[in-house]
């Protein structure tokens, strides 16, 4: 990537050193010129950003064996920003001076990238997403040079071919697994007719690209790229409903003094909800006849239900049913008296 | 480890099921609609809008700039990027008969899925289903990309 000394003025590269050096001084930020930041920390936990920073490092190096100052420190601040995990994008069309043929060919190739990346390539693809990005920063800086075919058309190789290799990987549909909000992590399985894969640990992925093949585990996704790839669908996501249990007095429809006190807690949650559904279902124990706890159930989901009315909420928003000792919190044989299965169950959507 | 019932095996049960069930009933509830978002429901589209109800069958889409969050009443919630299709396809949560069921397709675009009681109380009659994929569901949350034109 020779390039700005020609042969007959070699001998003069000290001085031109020292006049780039001073002019990089007022042009950007002084240095880095050298990566020696990166050596004492420990390696981002990213495949794409450990891949990228060597990519900048190795682009910062070549420069450097050219004397090419204000490039040397571009790349090498790249390569110790990714190195410290921050997420560098490529760098911006604006950021070069080009020719139009030229920008137009680099804006259609960095849409490309970015459209892959939206995808979530650089977590399912690390290593070829980050040849990507080097290559395309190395190609439009040469392009910017202009005076080096060779090394542009290198850069654009390198480039397009890890721009192919991410486009296979990035194929077809992704699935994530996410924790609910209190942090539990459930399971599910990817599964077509060629086979399967399970994802059960934090942020696993798998990809279906073929109805020919079984889906194939991907790897962890990145905390940043779900952000990237699901952030609209997640900011959508409406409240998770709230649950809560009322208790009552053996055989009557009167509650358990905590429970009168928790009621108010029950009314303000649905004040606050926006668009509220309420459900209440009233349940009793097994002392007593079946159809007396049917009644019983009903009337312990009635005195609730009356109650929420009365915030004012749309009759439609609720449904008042009694189960009546059939769905037990805790089973028991008929007859016996338990305190924990007399009690109406709230849920607020 | 964890044990599903096969995701075919389910998916033509669930075939069967639809026939029977009635048609009509609201299942749920749109809790947040952003941009251009719309319910198809047979022929028609209506723009979507906060506190509209859906139904079994319709189907929730949302332009490029489109979001949609929806609650349904087991508690399920189901979220929507940008350019995204998500069809309701089945839904049964009827804890009187002990019968439930959830199965709903991602055409393209993004989603996130919360199981409610339904994921819970019945895992194994829960689907969701991508093109070229069924996802069976413990009880969990997780999000699906589905590319534009991936096919069926």
């Amino acid at each position: 990537m020779q390039k700005r000394f020609s042969a007959p003025i070699a001998q003069l590269r000290p001085v031109f050193t020292a006049t780039l050096l001073a002019l990089s001084v007022s042009a950007c930020a002084i240095g880095p010129y050298d990566t020696e930041e990166l050596a004492g920390l420990t390696p981002p936990d990213s495949q794409f950003l450990q891949g990228l920073s060597k990519e900048y490092e190795a682009l910062g190096d070549l420069e450097r064996a050219e004397y090419d100052w204000p490039d040397t420190a571009r790349f090498y601040d790249r390569a110790i920003r990714a190195g410290k995990g921050e997420m560098v994008e490529p760098e911006a069309l604006e950021q070069r001076d080009l020719e139009p043929a030229g920008r137009q060919e680099l804006k259609q190739a960095r849409d490309q990238l970015t459209e892959l990346f939206a995808a979530g390539a650089r977590s399912i693809a690390g290593s070829s997403s980050a040849r990507a990005q080097g290559g395309f920063d190395c190609w439009m800086q040469e392009l910017e040079e202009g005076h080096q075919p060779d090394d542009i058309a290198n850069c654009r190789a390198m480039f397009l071919a890890a721009l192919s290799d991410v486009q296979a990987s990035v194929k077809g549909a992704l699935v994530v697994l996410l924790p609910e909000d209190d942090g539990k992590l459930g399971v599910i399985r990817v599964e077509n007719q060629q086979g399967s894969v399970i994802l059960d640990t934090l942020r696993a992925s798998a990809l279906v690209g073929r109805a020919d093949a079984a889906p194939m585990a991907a790897g962890t996704f990145a905390e940043d790229d779900v952000w990237v790839v699901f952030g609209a669908a997640i900011a959508a996501g409406p409240v998770p409903p709230v649950t809560f249990m009322l208790y009552f007095e053996q055989g009557t429809n009167v509650l358990t003094p905590e429970s009168r006190v928790l009621l108010d807690k029950v009314l303000e949650t649905i004040r606050q909800r926006y668009l509220p559904q309420v459900e209440v279902s009233g349940h009793t124990d097994r002392s007593g006849s079946t159809a007396y706890n049917d009644g019983l159930a009903l009337d312990r989901a009635g005195i609730v239900g009356e109650e929420i009315l009365k915030l004012g909420v749309p009759e439609d928003v609720l449904t008042v049913e009694s189960f009546g000792e059939r769905a037990p919190i805790v089973p028991t044989a008929d007859g016996v008296s338990e305190p924990r299965n007399r009690r109406v169950e709230i849920v607020i959507r | 480890m964890t044990r599903f019932l096969s995701g075919f095996a389910l998916l033509l049960l669930l075939t069967g099921v639809a026939a029977a069930q009635e048609t009509g009933a609201a299942i749920g509830t749109i809790k947040v609609a952003d941009g251009d978002a719309s319910v198809q429901r047979g022929g028609s589209v209506t723009p979507a809008s906060e506190g509209l109800d859906v139904l079994r069958e319709d189907t929730l889409l949302t332009g490029p700039s489109g979001a949609l969050g929806v609650t349904l009443n087991d508690g399920t919630l189901i979220s929507l990027g940008p350019n995204s299709r998500f069809e309701l396809a089945e839904f049964e949560f009827a804890p009187q008969r002990n019968s439930f069921s959830f199965f709903g397709k991602i055409l393209e675009g993004t989603m996130v899925y919360q199981s409610g009681r339904i994921g819970h109380i019945a895992p194994e009659k829960t689907r969701i289903k991508t093109p070229l994929s069924v996802i069976a569901v413990r009880g969990t949350r997780f999000a699906v990309r589905v590319p534009s034109g991936a096919g069926n």
